[in-house]
């Protein structure tokens, strides 16, 4: 029987479908028995899926053109 | 890192063409768009001090090696290839170490988990938690970036290949140098901490 600490240890490969059937049986299981861990799965996705938003925020103009002007400017030496 | 949804350069065959012909509009675009990315990158494994130098030696290969991009991989992860090429030889010039003490799955975190492997305490519903809600306000994203900033060498880059950039796992091994089970476990210890991160946010509105 899987612990909430095993749920937490393993959620990565749960949610990436690398477990083996065996284990993903496992873990179903104690999903069903366990509101906590539901919770924690359903919010550990939802990190994981919002994660993408996570972009760096773009270069202004100026920036850019100082930087393309560094690159050209060491690629003719 | 400061972060915000931001459109990316759209790399299609149009954009390739002309970014192979180092065309100055198109390249400009891409250094606007993927100067932020490939500097979080090279921060993550050579740190700040070297970060700018070791995207700047990046983009001048980058610049140089496009008129002969054979488009086997997508121009994206052929730059992440570079810049970490370039970082861990700067890191490795630096003499550094990259550490991969006690590689286990194994969370000895008595603080979130009892003796019997139970939750400590219940988790708090997330406000983010409905469907029409932005997940990250400027305040979690504040923590968000504190937190990522905060990672161990590797798994700041690892998390942000993987799951921001969403990279596949081989590009990642790759461009990082790490096994496939190094990945796993270091990816997955980012994503917890972050998670917990998150959830101590929203049970106390603090970072």
């Amino acid at each position: 029987m899987l612990s909430c600490k095993n749920i937490a240890e393993q959620s990565s490969e749960f949610v990436d479908k690398k477990l083996k059937p065996k284990q993903k049986l496992a873990y179903f299981l104690h999903l069903l028995m366990c509101g906590n861990c539901r919770r924690y799965i359903q919010h550990f996705r939802l990190m994981l899926k919002q994660s993408r938003n996570l972009q760096p925020k773009s270069l202004s103009d100026e920036h850019a053109e100082k930087i393309l002007y560094t690159i050209k400017h060491a690629s003719k030496k | 890192m400061t972060t915000k949804m931001s459109k990316d350069i759209e790399l299609t065959d149009t954009t390739l063409d002309a970014l192979i012909k180092l065309d100055d509009t198109a390249f400009k675009a891409l250094v606007k768009t993927y100067h932020p990315k490939l500097l979080m990158l090279a921060n993550s494994i050579v740190g700040i001090s070297f970060g700018e130098e070791v995207v700047q030696d990046a983009w001048i290969s980058i610049y140089q090696n496009l008129p002969n991009f054979e488009r086997r991989a997508s121009l994206k992860t052929w730059m992440y290839r570079i810049t970490s090429n370039k970082a861990i030889s700067r890191l490795r010039r630096e003499k550094k170490q990259i550490n991969f003490s006690s590689l286990t799955n194994d969370m000895s975190d008595t603080e979130t988990f009892d003796e019997t492997g139970h939750w400590r305490s219940t988790q708090a519903k997330w406000e983010m938690d409905q469907p029409d809600s932005q997940l990250f306000s400027h305040e979690l994203q504040d923590c968000i970036n504190h937190t990522l900033s905060q990672l161990p060498p590797l798994q700041q880059a690892i998390f942000m290949l993987s799951d921001i950039e969403g990279e596949g796992s081989e590009e990642v091994c790759n461009n990082l140098e790490v096994s496939a089970s190094n990945l796993r476990v270091l990816l997955h210890r980012a994503r917890f901490k972050l998670y917990k991160h998150i959830n101590h946010f929203q049970e106390t509105g603090e970072c």
